[in-house]
């Protein structure tokens, strides 16, 4: 009778574990589960002739979000001369004629991004106005670094 | 009699004649008022007046934009707009004037994606300002252009206008 009782008892045991999670064994997170997608980063350059009181923009699509870099890289004459003189730089989503920007601001050329705005995937423009400061056409190159 | 019976059956006879005469020209009018509904239905029409057919654009909820300017001479004009949900988008050259006078050249218009400093069209298709619905696309959610250009047919810079008729 007692070995019945125990025959009993582990088979109630064993349906538990098999239908419950009590006797569930911890599984390790899978190697699917842990990774992390490194972003894979495109440069692109957009250069260009830049009116007084004029304005240029550049499409490019964000595949992954993260962020993206604006390098107003160089200003010059059209003789090909250095110009530290301040423009605008901008991003934003092409709409009509132009670009909407929705970030901006003014800056001088340089080596290192001056603008980095984390964007999702997506279709947006880089843009590049004079904001008062040209009194020619003046010549420039930006790099726009986006996921 | 027999003669009264042979009138007789004639009468029979000549009743049947009315009747089946009767019947078959009741079922000739029949067939063709039958046939004159069908051809007057199809028709788009009604024995009660003329119908209208409504003509229902595929989208549910669209918007009209409509992009101006100049085109040069052998040049590109684009135009970019944000869809948000998905369908078709019509392109429609309203009018094209080359030094102010209606030109009828053919010019190129397309649907595409704003890429770089352009627009690159996947949909292309040479027309002359009609204003009529010229060409379709599919525009799925996200950012598009309408452009117009120049294949090599303009002799003076144009001014043109464009409806674009998109989802919103």
């Amino acid at each position: 009778m007692k070995m019945f009782r125990f025959f009993r008892f582990g088979a109630a045991v064993l349906v538990a574990c098999l239908t419950g999670a009590a006797c569930s064994s911890t599984t390790a997170p899978s190697e699917a589960d842990s990774s992390i997608t490194p972003l894979e980063f495109t440069t692109l350059t957009f250069a260009g002739t830049l009116e007084a009181k004029g304005n240029g923009f550049y499409s490019f699509v964000v595949g992954q979000a993260g962020p993206v870099g604006l390098t107003l890289a160089a200003v010059q004459t059209p003789g090909g001369a250095a110009l530290s003189i301040p423009v605008g730089i901008g991003v934003g989503v092409p709409s009509g004629t132009g670009c909407a920007r929705s970030t901006s601001q003014t800056t001088v050329p340089g080596l290192a991004a001056q603008m980095t705005v984390t964007l999702n995937p997506g279709t947006y423009c880089a843009a590049v106005f004079d904001t008062g400061t040209l009194t020619a056409a003046v010549n420039f190159a930006m790099r726009i670094r986006h996921p | 009699m027999r003669g009264r019976s042979l009138t007789s059956e004639g009468a029979v006879d000549s009743i049947h004649r009315e009747t089946l005469v009767t019947r078959v020209f009741c079922s000739t009018l029949f067939i063709v008022a039958a046939g004159t509904l069908a051809a007057l239905s199809s028709a788009g029409c009604s024995p009660l007046g003329p119908s209208s057919t409504a003509t229902n654009l595929p989208n549910a909820a669209i918007s009209v934009e409509n992009f101006s300017g100049t085109l040069k001479v052998q040049g590109v004009a684009f135009y970019s707009f944000t869809v948000v949900d998905g369908g078709t988008t019509y392109l429609s050259l309203l009018s094209l004037k080359e030094a102010g006078v209606d030109s009828d050249v053919l010019v190129a218009i397309g649907i595409g994606v704003p890429r770089g400093t352009s627009c690159i069209a996947t949909n292309v298709l040479s027309v002359k300002a009609t204003g009529g619905l010229q060409l379709t696309g599919t525009t799925n959610p996200g950012v598009h252009c309408a452009v117009v250009f120049d294949p090599g047919n303009l002799t003076k810079d144009a001014t043109f206008s464009l409806n674009i008729v998109r989802p919103k």
